[in-house]
């Protein structure tokens, strides 16, 4: 064995680094980001004109467990000092418990969280499936009547309110048509019956060998995820057609036609892996905005998911909760960033 | 490429067509509900606080007496068999034989005793119901006792009619828990509050299997239940906090009862034979409230003028619909004792004259708060037309539950529309929180009081209420009823009753024994489904 590294080897003790100190600047403005969210999520929590006591004790209570209610939660101390007592505990993982379960609010986002990724992941593999062929499609053949059309059903997509979607989707589909589920995850004799392992219910229905459960569970899934995907087709479509175009007017495509390559060859092998990497945080951006966006489709849907965790917590002024699921709706993007710009510096040399 | 796109296409068009397997109509055993959920905090009776967790509870818990489900002002047993009010007062309870608790427990005094200790020792929402009665932690431990394993012994902490404490016993706050089971599962000191929010230790015709917040409640039925096994097996509630969402299922057969539905969607119901609409009297009051401590309405020459500028007939029919029944007294016109409206008309003339004398000619601007929900809104904007038009501008300011209440108890505010909600079904129940204010001082305790909250000083109609409230003979309790309606309507209060709430459901047609309760909280063990 030589003493002296192998070139092969130092290259790869080199790439390491390089990822190292590619990571190492992210997560430490990921951190700052963190403190500053927890700063900012305490202090408008304090400031939203919501009376957490009454929320607890109700309209109906009198002056005595109003008062003792509030010296229960805290609210009796001055106001920095409720502010370090939070910070400690958060930083030691407590976010209390949520006033609307009565839960530790960490043991209710896992509870709630599988399904917001279930449909969001559901809903970028549909939008990436349709919206990058199409985005392409409607560069290829730009100015033509293809791309207008694609155009228009992608800008529809874009701006058609998803609340209205949903409504139309289950007026046509599940009641007019019974195609599909309704609301929820399953339906409600399903319900309680396939042991909760992953806590997504498609693979927990599989892994209990229900396939009649499964396919329930498919069924309610699909327009939901469809309406989602559709909105991001839009999305990653437009901004599929506007990279391809961009690199189809560069110079490398028509030398590689003259040399004869197939237009096939040209669109796929050159100009579509030349996007691949803006693609990446066009994927990753679109992801992150389904897991916090699914506001509005989870109430339509009465999907039981983080967005509606998050609604209601936020209506009935459960700042426990408000805040665990803004810290996490804020970690996934910080991480989901953090993750693109190292798939970046993998994917793109120039970036090293 | 053009086959490529076609292919594509033709592949997303068959994925999102391809017919999965769905079924309409709902098991013959499950009684399957669809309600928004935000307000279903906890199962813990001496915490919970909505009328979605009291509708859970009443189901899980059995209480020492009960409101009848059909006739809810007739008190009737519950697990206790018989009772008995001596000449002071003290109520002698003496419990059934033959009631277990879900665990196997039987329910014993002890059972109820420490169950209505715990209320006041956790001091939480319910608590209050209990002090209205006077009772305290400390005077509990006095007045309630169980000399045997049967009998439970309430003395009075202060002089009331039995029958209001009875009325109390049968709501929520009395709900009778197996102490040996929650003892069980005790942290610290805390009574088991944290297990009791998720679970369940009463001896009620359901168990509760699960609850997810804002997902699903899951009732299972007690097949020992004392009272016979209930026809359903399970309940199944459903978080849909979209009306539309709501209708599409109960049409389509996929849930049994809808609980919150828009008023629009109540209307495009009522044709359907294959849905019932039920509506179920609440006792409480939507009410526009004003306070006395705003330089405006201290005048009670303004006040007097409120009346005149209310469209009673159009907020009734056109806003209200299904969620009220137009009323100008706060009191339901079906109880007994019960006196008719004045009879206050819009008259926008009138009004104006009035505004002049009063030293108004040109109005004036003021703020009304409201819960941003439907028919809150609905009715504040009404009035704020019916007040432009008088030449009083009104700027609404629409808010959650905990603001918009919070700003009324803090008594700072100039007008409300709220809602309040009847504590017993009797006249004092409905009345009481309008014609009751002992301490007029910021410091008073009696915070529930809307004459507290509206800074409304009424020594008089105080006095009378709680006369009303001690008064054993029934006739002369009718006659201070009246009276006390009466000088309500005679003093220019700062409170107008709009309409009586109602609380309306749909109900599928095969659903039997449910739309004719009439108490708040259904019973469940009742209902029934036919095999159409």
């Amino acid at each position: 064995m030589s003493a002296i590294p192998s070139p092969h080897r130092d290259q790869r003790g080199q790439n390491f680094r390089d990822l190292a100190s590619a990571a190492g600047g992210p997560v430490i403005s990921i951190a700052v980001a963190f403190i500053g969210l927890l700063v900012i999520i305490f202090f408008m929590g304090r400031i939203l004109p919501i009376d957490p006591v009454l929320l607890i004790v109700g309209d109906q209570a009198d002056a005595s467990t109003y008062q003792q209610v509030a010296r229960e939660m805290g609210y009796d101390k001055p106001l920095i000092q409720q502010f370090f007592i939070y910070v400690g505990d958060a930083l030691q993982g407590d976010f209390g418990r949520a006033r609307l379960t009565g839960n530790l609010v960490w043991s209710d986002i896992l509870q709630v969280f599988p399904a917001t990724v279930e449909l969001a992941t559901t809903a970028i593999v549909i939008g990436a499936l349709l919206g990058i062929p199409l985005g392409v499609a409607a560069a290829v053949n730009r100015g033509k009547a293809l791309d207008h059309i694609l155009r228009i059903v992608m800008l529809m997509g874009h701006s058609a309110p998803i609340f209205w979607l949903g409504l139309m989707g289950l007026i046509v589909f599940y009641a007019a048509l019974h195609w599909v589920g309704g609301s929820g995850q399953i339906s409600l004799y399903n319900m309680d019956i396939v042991p909760r392992v992953t806590g997504f219910i498609t693979v927990d229905s599989l892994l209990a060998g229900e396939t009649e459960i499964f396919w329930d569970a498919i069924s309610h899934l699909i327009l939901p995820a469809s309406i989602l995907g559709y909105s991001s087709t839009a999305f990653i479509g437009r901004m599929t057609r506007s990279f391809m175009l961009d690199q189809l007017t560069q110079e490398y495509v028509t030398a590689a036609r003259v040399k004869g390559l197939s237009r096939r060859q040209v669109i796929w092998n050159h100009a579509f892996r030349n996007i691949r990497v803006q693609l990446l945080t066009v994927l990753a951006l679109a992801y992150g905005g389904l897991l916090e966006g699914t506001v509005l489709i989870e109430s339509v849907f009465a999907w039981p998911g983080l967005g509606q965790y998050f609604t209601n917590a936020l209506l009935i002024g459960d700042m426990n909760a408000v805040m665990a699921a803004t810290l996490v709706i804020g970690s996934i993007f910080l991480g989901l960033n953090l993750m693109s710009d190292i798939l970046y510096k993998i994917l793109d040399p120039r970036t090293r | 490429m053009r086959r490529y796109i076609l292919s594509s296409l033709v592949a997303a068009t068959m994925l999102a067509t391809t017919p999965f397997p769905t079924w309409a109509e709902t098991p013959k055993d499950q009684l399957v509900i669809g309600l928004s959920m935000t307000n279903l905090l906890t199962l813990d009776p001496a915490e919970a606080i909505g009328d979605e967790s009291f509708d859970v509870l009443n189901n899980l818990y059995d209480r020492l007496v009960e409101m009848d489900a059909k006739t809810p002002s007739k008190i009737v047993p519950g697990l206790a068999e018989t009772w008995s009010a001596a000449s002071d007062g003290t109520l002698t309870f003496t419990l059934r034989s033959d009631a277990k608790f879900q665990s196997g427990n039987p329910v014993t005094a002890a059972d109820v005793v420490w169950s209505l200790k715990r209320v006041m020792k956790l001091n939480r929402g319910p608590a209050s119901f209990m002090r209205e009665l006077g009772y305290s932690a400390e005077t509990l431990e006095t007045t309630l006792s169980a000399p045997d394993e049967k009998t439970v012994v309430l003395k009075q902490a202060t002089k009331i009619n039995p029958e209001i404490v009875l009325y109390t016993l049968a709501r929520a706050v009395g709900n009778i828990i197996d102490s040996k089971t929650v003892i069980e599962h005790q942290e610290g000191d805390d009574l088991g509050r944290a297990w009791l929010t998720n679970n369940s230790a009463g001896s009620g015709a359901f168990t509760l299997r699960r609850w997810s917040a804002n997902d699903a409640v899951i009732l299972d039925r007690n097949d020992a239940y004392w009272r016979g096994q209930p026809n359903m097996r399970r309940v199944v509630i459903r978080h849909m906090p979209e009306s539309q969402s709501q209708r599409l299922q109960i049409e389509n057969g996929d849930i049994d009862v809808a609980r919150s539905l828009s008023s629009a969607d109540l209307k495009a119901m009522a044709t359907n034979k294959e849905i019932n609409i039920q509506k179920v009297g609440s006792g409480g009051f939507y009410y526009l409230a004003v306070s006395t401590a705003d330089e405006n309405f201290a005048k009670p020459e303004v006040r007097a003028i409120l009346p005149y500028l209310i469209d009673y007939d159009g907020i009734g029919t056109a806003v209200i619909g299904d969620y009220g029944v137009k009323r100008q007294v706060p009191v339901p016109a079906d109880y007994p004792g019960a006196i008719a409206d004045p009879g206050y008309k819009l008259d926008v003339a009138k009004a104006k004259d009035m505004l002049t004398k009063a030293g108004y000619p040109n109005g004036f601007s003021t703020e009304m708060l409201v819960l941003s929900d439907s028919p809150y809104v609905d009715i504040a904007t009404a009035i704020q037309g019916s007040l432009a038009q008088a030449g009083i501008t009104v700027k609404i300011v629409q808010g959650n539950g905990t603001q918009v209440y919070g700003k009324m108890r803090d008594r700072k505010f100039s007008m409300i529309i709220g809602r309040s909600g009847g504590q017993m079904p009797n006249v004092l129940g409905a009345i009481q929180a309008y014609t009751s204010n002992f301490d007029n001082s910021p410091t008073s305790s009696q915070t529930a009081s809307l004459a507290w909250r509206t800074s409304w000083d009424i020594p008089e109609l105080t006095k009378l209420t709680s006369e009303a409230r001690i008064e054993g003979d029934e006739t002369k309790r009718t006659a201070l009823y009246k009276q006390i309606q009466e000088k309500f309507l005679s003093s220019t209060p700062p409170l107008f009753a709009i309409a009586a709430a109602t609380q309306p459901s749909a109900v599928r047609a095969n659903v039997e024994a449910l739309t004719d309760q009439q108490s708040r909280s259904p019973q469940w063990y009742l209902v029934s489904k036919s095999q159409k």
